[in-house]
């Protein structure tokens, strides 16, 4: 199995943690923390993980935004990006599809399947 | 990982054979951070409780009925991760409710009570799940 490094990016404690232990539990996976879009940015861009879980509504620069950076820095422009978010209206799901992240998962997320839905959605076959 | 060390307590695994033991594991850890996190979570209760109030009495102001916006839609996406989905949905209820409460006259303060009555209770019960030391 492959030993994937994966960023979350959320300014929720308690969703850092639940995701955090979620992923190294089930998958074995490592895990880097982020509770802003800035210090995200940061992290992505000399940790250079697998795939980042990002968060949509922080306060100073939130999901979306921190994504369109990211998109602009060379350094972590390759990097995939799954949308996690609490907003399940329509006009909420059509904005963030048509952002370009590599998918949008919702919360509140199964702690014992998360690690397989990113799996899934980002096509890991490990 | 960086945070809370619970991980260090169970050894991991991603052995498909083994995935009932897994998912107790992570039940086991779930529970500890359940404790950790039970103060935030409360917190933000009290939050919707103080705007319940102001709405009530006519005077719920712009920042209250905000923060009380934001603290429902943090439970309706933490509530079910820790094993209550009937949690998340009746805060997802409250984030609707705040949302509207934006405009003066449309939400009833009375819809407010019992669904937080409901949300304390459920939370009270997760709580006295945990094993005592």
């Amino acid at each position: 199995m492959v030993r994937r490094r994966v960023l979350i990016i959320d300014d929720e404690e308690d969703i850092r943690q639940v995701a955090a232990l979620s992923l190294e539990t089930v998958a074995g996976w490592d895990v880097l923390m982020a509770s802003s879009g800035v210090e995200g940015i940061d992290r992505a861009a000399s940790e250079k993980p697998d795939a980042i879980l990002l968060d949509v509504m922080m306060p100073a620069m939130d999901g979306p935004t921190t994504f369109l950076e990211l998109q602009k820095r060379r350094e972590t422009v390759g990097i995939p990006v799954v949308l996690l978010t609490a907003k399940v209206q329509g006009p909420d799901q059509k904005r963030f599809a048509g952002l370009g992240v590599a998918a949008v998962l919702f919360k509140p997320f199964d702690p014992l399947t998360l690690s397989r839905q990113i799996s899934d959605v980002l096509g890991w076959q490990d | 990982m960086e945070p809370s060390g619970l991980e260090s307590t169970v050894s991991r695994s991603s052995d498909a054979s083994d995935a009932a033991p897994l998912a107790d594991r992570l039940q086991q850890l779930l529970l500890q951070l359940w404790m950790t996190s039970k103060s935030t979570i409360a917190e933000r209760l009290d939050t919707i409780s103080r705007a319940q109030i102001l709405l009530e009495k006519n005077a719920l102001d712009e920042p209250a009925r905000l923060a009380a916006q934001n603290a429902a839609h943090k439970l309706a996406g933490i509530l079910g991760t820790f094993g209550l989905p009937v949690g998340s949905e009746l805060a997802r209820q409250v984030e609707v409710l705040m949302e509207q409460a934006s405009k003066p006259g449309l939400v009833h303060a009375g819809l407010l009570p019992p669904i937080l009555e409901q949300l304390n209770e459920m939370i009270n019960q997760k709580s006295a799940e945990i094993p005592s030391a």
